[in-house]
């Protein structure tokens, strides 16, 4: 009887029915921020086929030209242009591989690092993980935009840079909550009987703990690109960020300053563009939470 | 109790410690430390008299502790910009920071109390619906733009308030609302889910069962018993703010310390730069250092073994 409830399950299918309920879930995703992610992943991905223009095409006959709703507007640039004649569209499609790439980069060494740090730190306890914690609490201390100032300034800007001083804010963060997950699964039965059969430790983070505390990664994750982008703009905006000419949205925002009251277009959409990815982000992230993983509705 | 306090002071000199070394090692290590401290089109002599003040050619461990040594001694060198002590510059900008950060706390408590507690009262109605709005748009806005967007539509097409700078005391509001927004959304948050835990409790059924009306047993047994994890977070936005002000300050040409810190990586003035990372992760430290302490104070549950 209680053999056809209960089934052994291999850590194998554990991933298999894992990634099987995300795809199958994923059908119940909320409509916009998914569509709207989309549209933003298929701009960074394929985003030299779809924009009409080089993002660095200077054309200084066309400069300041309005949107095409305006009577001055031409359907040559739809969004407009910048000082320098650039199309706002172009650098729009073209800036979204630089704020999407650049976080990706930052969560997967930033969160791989921390995913790490937080398995090791929430198994082993004790002294490593007292020392672990500590380290960790003095980075979360730190004043992330602040430092990354004078990290970028030091070292001279570029996207590597920016995606160095990013990584162990982000680390700090995955490796505190990866920890807590770890914390209440290694006292699990399973985990008890892999350590009594002999299993080494590392393939019990690997094959026991790891799936187990996916889902907080996973949602983690999501939500974390938000933050990132939101952070690599303002560090943009500030001149810290990826270098001219390279169409980062934060960067837009900023050119678009000196001429608020004579061409709006050139800071507004940029600005839209952010809001749009980070809404769609957290929006997507706070149903993948609570479709995943319910305890953690605080988050 | 006076163990956990002390661990944390130490942890919290730790982390002041890491802030002054990470700032050592990034000036020493990349390219010539003279350089890094002189203005950009210096010639020959003044990088000589920069690398003899700074003890250049003494070696390395003998210049970090007079490095430090200074810092203890609250010497943060003078900007290569226009020779004021870097001391005095901080000194003279903190307080338009500090107000800053306070009037966006308060725009930041007068509309999340609100908004969260009647999102909580009446649940998935409209009004709920415009404090999730309120609160989602707060996290996903990038501050800068919200900024700018404000002074469009206020200073520029409506001529209400003033676009930047401090002056009377209207020019505080944009600056604080933008600061204040941000932070807006996670207290929202914050209210909402702890009205609603505490609108379960058995003494708001009780004094329901009294026959009290419905504004006393919100406004004053349930509200209050929800505020209190509202003013520990207040207390840890704090720190949120120095993070924020940096931005929003660049925004509004806001004469404070975010500000001097933007103006000097573009005048490559690097004393100014570590005074004001030294400075406010100080200052970081501190208040989370005060925020736990309090917690520790008030909530007897806390446990003070680590």
């Amino acid at each position: 009887m209680a053999n056809t409830s209960m089934q052994i399950v291999s850590p194998t299918t554990l991933w298999a029915v894992r990634v099987r309920s995300v795809l199958g879930g994923l059908r119940r995703a909320p409509k916009i921020p998914s569509l709207v992610l989309l549209v933003f992943m298929i701009f960074a991905a394929f985003g030299q086929w779809i924009a009409p223009y080089s993002p660095v095409a200077v054309d200084m006959a066309a400069s300041f030209s309005p949107p095409v709703w305006h009577e001055e507007g031409s359907a040559d640039h739809l969004l407009g242009t910048d000082k320098l004649g650039r199309d706002i569209l172009s650098r729009l499609i073209r800036g979204a591989r630089v704020s999407l790439s650049l976080s990706l980069f930052v969560i997967g060494l930033g969160g791989g690092v921390g995913v790490v740090l937080g398995l090791i730190s929430g198994y082993s306890g004790g002294k490593v993980d007292a020392v672990m914690q500590r380290g960790i609490e003095v980075i979360l201390a730190m004043p992330t935009i602040l430092v990354a100032l004078v990290f970028v300034f030091a070292v001279g800007r570029s996207f590597e840079s920016v995606i160095l001083i990013l990584s162990p804010f982000l680390a700090a963060r995955f490796a505190r909550i990866v920890r807590g997950e770890t914390l209440s699964v290694r006292e699990r039965d399973f985990v008890a009987i892999a350590k009594v059969i002999g299993t080494p430790t590392w393939m019990i983070l690997l094959k026991h703990i790891l799936p187990n505390v996916f889902n907080t990664i996973i949602v983690l994750a999501t939500l974390e690109v938000g933050h990132l982008i939101l952070l690599e703009s303002s560090l943009s905006f500030l001149g810290v960020g990826v270098p001219p000419p390279q169409p980062a949205w934060g960067l837009m925002v900023a050119d678009g300053r000196e001429f608020l009251t004579s061409a709006y277009w050139i800071t507004l959409f940029p600005g839209l563009c952010i809001l749009a990815a980070v809404l769609s982000l957290n929006l997507f992230g706070d149903w993948l939470r609570d479709t995943l993983d319910p305890r953690r509705r605080q988050l | 109790m006076v163990k956990y306090i002390g661990f944390r002071l130490f942890q919290a000199l730790l982390g002041l410690w890491f802030i002054a070394t990470l700032v050592f090692i990034l000036s020493r290590s990349i390219g010539d430390p003279a350089e890094v401290f002189t203005a950009r089109n210096s010639g020959v002599d003044a990088r000589e008299i920069m690398a003899a003040k700074l003890g250049l050619d003494r070696p390395l461990h003998e210049q970090y502790l007079k490095f430090i040594g200074q810092l203890v001694r609250l010497d943060l060198g003078d900007s290569v910009s226009n020779g004021i002590p870097v001391t005095q510059i901080l000194v003279e900008r903190m307080p338009a920071t500090f107000t800053l950060g306070l009037i966006a706390l308060l725009f930041a408590l007068a509309f999340s109390l609100p908004l969260g507690v009647l999102g909580a009262v009446y649940r998935d109605t409209p009004v709920d619906w415009v404090a999730k709005v309120m609160a989602f748009l707060g996290q996903s806005m990038p501050p800068f733009w919200l900024g700018i967007m404000l002074i469009i539509l206020f200073a520029v097409v409506w001529g209400l308030l003033p676009p930047a700078g401090k002056g009377e005391w209207h020019s505080y509001i944009l600056p604080g609302f933008t600061l204040g927004w941000g932070v807006m959304a996670g207290m929202v948050r914050l209210v909402r889910s702890s009205m609603l835990d505490v609108l379960d409790s058995d003494y708001v059924a009780m004094a329901r069962a009294k026959g009290l009306p419905e504004v006393v047993v919100i406004g004053k047994h349930a509200l209050r018993n929800a505020l209190l994890p509202v003013l520990t977070y207040s207390s840890l936005v704090l720190g949120a703010f120095m993070n924020g002000s940096v931005v929003v300050e660049q925004v509004f040409a806001w004469p404070g310390i975010g500000t001097s810190a933007v103006q000097s990586v573009v005048r490559r003035d690097f004393p100014v730069i570590q005074g004001v990372v030294i400075v406010f992760g100080s200052f970081f430290i501190l208040i989370n250092l005060l925020v736990d302490i309090m917690y520790a104070v008030i909530d007897p549950r806390i446990k003070y073994t680590q």
